[in-house]
């Protein structure tokens, strides 16, 4: 009996030290998920905007992924789901979307997901009836808030891995905030500053690794909330010294609401260690300033572009 | 605040336990009453503030004999148990976070070392002095997947290094749990060292038929350094088969690789002792280092003879016998009385091999005995010593003419099953033999040499009185 309660005390407390997400709560909030996208397409096929917007949360953003998968294409389309409500309600005035929904990639940890979806079928006309084809890959963020799923932003049309190369855009004076940001952010990296780093991130901050490849199916969220980034951080900075050179390569910023691509060219000595490690990395960033300031609300590391 | 309370838990139950020493049968009032008057003021107070905010004791039944902690009612007995069950998860957590900080620097120093420099081996000989304890995090470095939040690396640089680590440190450790893991990454999505360090952590862990499989499968791989320790490693789960593509290498154009499969296979402990010993009677420029391999081996071999594990001890006895150096005979012979009965066989049939006569009376003697389970090992280890040095024929033709009708049957089953023609008389003269025994074995024996000039006593004994021998009489003819 002893050794029974022994075992099963040590079970509970290893539990408790370790909890890991699991493939199954994975695909019940999946499910979740794919109920919410359905909504979504339902709502576009019976030109119902509001349906078809019941899903966003207030702060939904649409970038516009130009039909490519380099981000270097990408901008941002419509900053608040108001814009967003408009430019669709006009869309659907005009056509019908007879498309079905297959769901191509989605990933799940704790309140952060991340969907790519092939939208594939028809557009119809409403006033002359004249069908077109209609394609398109669209990435789609979900955050859980209050215990309900919620898309957070869209990137429309991306997918194209031939298409390219892009250039990019340059910063423009609009975009300074958004330029002063990510130089804090690569200063802190430099400086070993955990501060400075944490105190440009949103409150939702969430991080991917897009291992310099096309395709989404390889991204994996790395960290999903800002407090798993910094304790990370923290440890990083107290085994390793980095010297960070940042190049901002594409900016573009509408309203409250940006995107960009940087050019991280970093080394990194360890203090245990002699090993040096080093890399030419691309960043994706998107962000915001619904606080008043710019933060970072993504973070995709390891993009792959062509060029 | 949960280690606190389970630590005044842990308090009150010593005192509860001591309360009941010194007073055996009084009421569990008076033991709680003598148990909080033992304990010291600072801790009267721990109790009276887990009494009061109903943490630990919720009542007190003096009639039921019975506590109720945090609403689960239970007796003394069981409540001092579940005290020492606390106590005990207490230590082996506070042991678990201590042992987890220690693998988790010497991750760390995996990845701030260059692959097989002085602190990267070090830092793995820690891990597997560590051991067991230490899988689960090496584990998890092994799967890209796992490489998320507080595991997070950058660089693939540095996830080879941690990952080349960890399979090395789990193959020495031997976790068998691991093999799938490992399995995983021998494929080509990962590079040429996390490979061979994942092939070799493999071999390692012993036989597992979905590894074998995988392992098959690299035959088409591209690369013939990839394909060469697949195929060591195959050797180590005892695939025989794979010995030839092994042979190929050290025999082939590429000085290189024959020299990393030579090293492979001095490394492969008593697994490569077959071919070695092989390739040691091939005439070319391997043979000087096939043989001082053979040499640095015998020593390892010796030393393993007083390994812990009789697995250990038998292979190493067993490749001892077949390197043929007579010199290993004295520490072979210790075996003679080891507690495992493959074992001592392994050590007689060595012994035996080398021509050493205290193998073969071990073996002889084991024909004797009423144990069925000794004497099939012994006569299965003199088949084998038979076939492979033919050493023990003339003490076998002598056995025939034992007055002991054991050391004649068993004698006449291992003449037949090494199919040793010159005993072809004996045996004939063996099928009138008083034991029906020695006369079935020995009629078998004749069937199984295919001894011709039998047939006309064979077909005599179809009649045979005995129905074994003329069952076996009938079966011998059919062979013949």
């Amino acid at each position: 009996m002893t050794m029974l309660k022994l075992i099963a005390t040590l079970i509970s407390l290893f539990m408790l030290e370790a909890p890991l997400p699991t493939a199954a709560s994975e695909a019940t909030e999946g499910v979740i998920i794919r109920q919410a996208l359905e909504k979504e397409r339902f709502g576009r096929r019976r030109g119902d905007v509001e349906l078809a917007l019941g899903i966003c949360s207030p702060n939904f953003v649409v970038y516009d992924g130009a039909g490519a998968e380099d981000m270097l294409a990408w901008t941002v389309k419509h900053s608040n789901p108001e814009a967003f409500a408009s430019s669709l309600a006009e869309e659907l005035a005009k056509a019908r979307y007879d498309v079905l929904r297959s769901v191509t990639f989605l990933k799940v940890i704790e309140n952060e997901a991340i969907v790519a979806v092939v939208d594939s079928g028809h557009v119809i006309a409403r006033d002359s009836g004249e069908r077109r084809p209609y394609r398109s890959a669209n990435l789609w963020r979900f955050r859980k808030q209050e215990e309900r799923w919620l898309a957070t932003s869209l990137v429309a049309d991306f997918g194209d891995s031939t298409l390219g190369p892009f250039t990019g855009l340059p910063a423009d004076e609009g975009a300074a905030g958004v330029v002063e940001t990510l130089r804090a952010e690569a200063e802190g990296w430099s400086d070993g500053d955990v501060g400075a780093i944490v105190s440009n991130l949103d409150e939702h901050f969430t991080a991917f690794d897009a291992y310099d490849k096309f395709g989404i199916a390889t991204w994996l969220i790395i960290f999903s909330n800002p407090q798993g980034y910094e304790s990370w951080l923290t440890r990083r900075f107290d085994l390793t010294d980095y010297e960070m050179n940042r190049e901002i390569v594409h900016v573009s910023v509408d309203g409250d609401e940006a995107l960009a691509v940087t050019a991280d060219d970093m080394v990194t000595s360890h203090r245990l260690g002699s090993a040096k490690h080093g890399e030419k990395r691309h960043v994706f960033w998107t962000l915001s300033k619904r606080s008043g300031d710019w933060k970072i609300v993504d973070m995709v590391l390891h993009t792959k572009h062509r060029n | 605040m949960k280690c606190l309370l389970l630590f005044d838990e842990m308090l009150f139950g010593k005192y509860t336990e001591k309360a009941h020493t010194r007073h055996p049968g009084s009421t569990r009032r008076g033991v709680t009453r003598l148990a909080q008057s033992l304990i010291s003021p600072s801790a009267q107070l721990t109790l009276a503030r887990l009494t009061t905010k109903s943490i630990v004791i919720k009542q007190i039944h003096s009639e039921t004999d019975t506590f109720s902690l945090s609403g689960l009612p239970m007796t003394t007995k069981a409540f001092t148990h579940s005290v020492t069950t606390f106590a005990a998860a207490l230590l082996t957590l506070s042991a678990c976070s201590t042992t987890e900080q220690e693998v988790a620097e010497q991750i760390e120093i995996l990845a701030a070392s260059e692959i097989d420099s002085e602190p990267f081996n070090q830092s793995v000989a820690e891990l597997v002095q560590i051991g067991r304890p230490a899988a689960r995090q090496l584990m998890a470095l092994l799967d890209p997947a796992l490489y998320l939040e507080k595991q997070y690396r950058e660089y693939r640089d540095e996830i080879e290094k941690t990952r080349t680590g960890a399979a090395i440190a789990l193959g020495r450790i031997r976790h068998q749990a691991a093999t799938a893991s490992l399995v995983a990454r021998i494929t080509t999505v990962f590079t040429t060292r996390e490979r061979i360090a994942a092939l070799r952590a493999v071999s390692e862990l012993g036989f597992d038929l979905a590894a074998i499989k995988a392992l098959e499968k690299l035959q088409i791989d591209p690369d013939p350094l990839i394909r060469l320790y697949a195929n060591m490693a195959l050797i180590k789960m005892g695939e025989a088969g794979t010995q030839e593509r092994v042979r190929e290498v050290v025999l082939g154009e590429d000085a290189k690789l024959a020299r990393i499969a030579m090293s492979e296979l001095e490394k492969a402990n008593h697994y490569g002792v077959p071919l070695l010993v092989d390739l040691s009677r091939v005439e070319g420029s391997h043979q000087e280092v096939t043989r001082s391999a053979l040499v640095a081996l015998s020593d390892q071999l010796v030393i393993q003879l007083g390994d812990d594990d009789p697995e250990v001890r038998q292979s190493s006895a067993k490749a001892l016998g077949l390197m043929g150096n007579p010199e290993v005979g004295d520490a072979l012979s210790a075996l003679l009385d080891d507690k495992s009965n493959t074992v001592r066989f392994n050590a007689a049939s060595a012994l035996s091999r080398l021509g050493d006569s205290r193998g073969i009376d071990f073996l002889f003697n084991s024909i004797r005995t009423d144990d069925a389970v000794l004497r099939v090992n012994a006569i299965k280890s003199l088949v084998s010593v038979q076939l492979a040095s033919g050493v023990v024929e003339a003490r076998l033709l002598e056995a025939m003419a034992s007055k002991n009708p054991m050391d004649r049957s068993g004698a006449a089953q291992i003449l037949g099953e090494a199919g040793v023609s010159s005993a072809v008389v004996a045996l004939m003269s063996a099928t009138s033999d008083d034991d029906p025994r020695v006369r079935w074995t020995s009629i078998m024996a004749l069937g199984q040499i295919g001894a011709s000039e039998a047939r006309p006593q064979l077909e005599t004994l179809v009649e045979d009185g005995d129905a074994t021998v003329a069952y076996y009489a009938e079966w011998a003819l059919g062979r013949i």
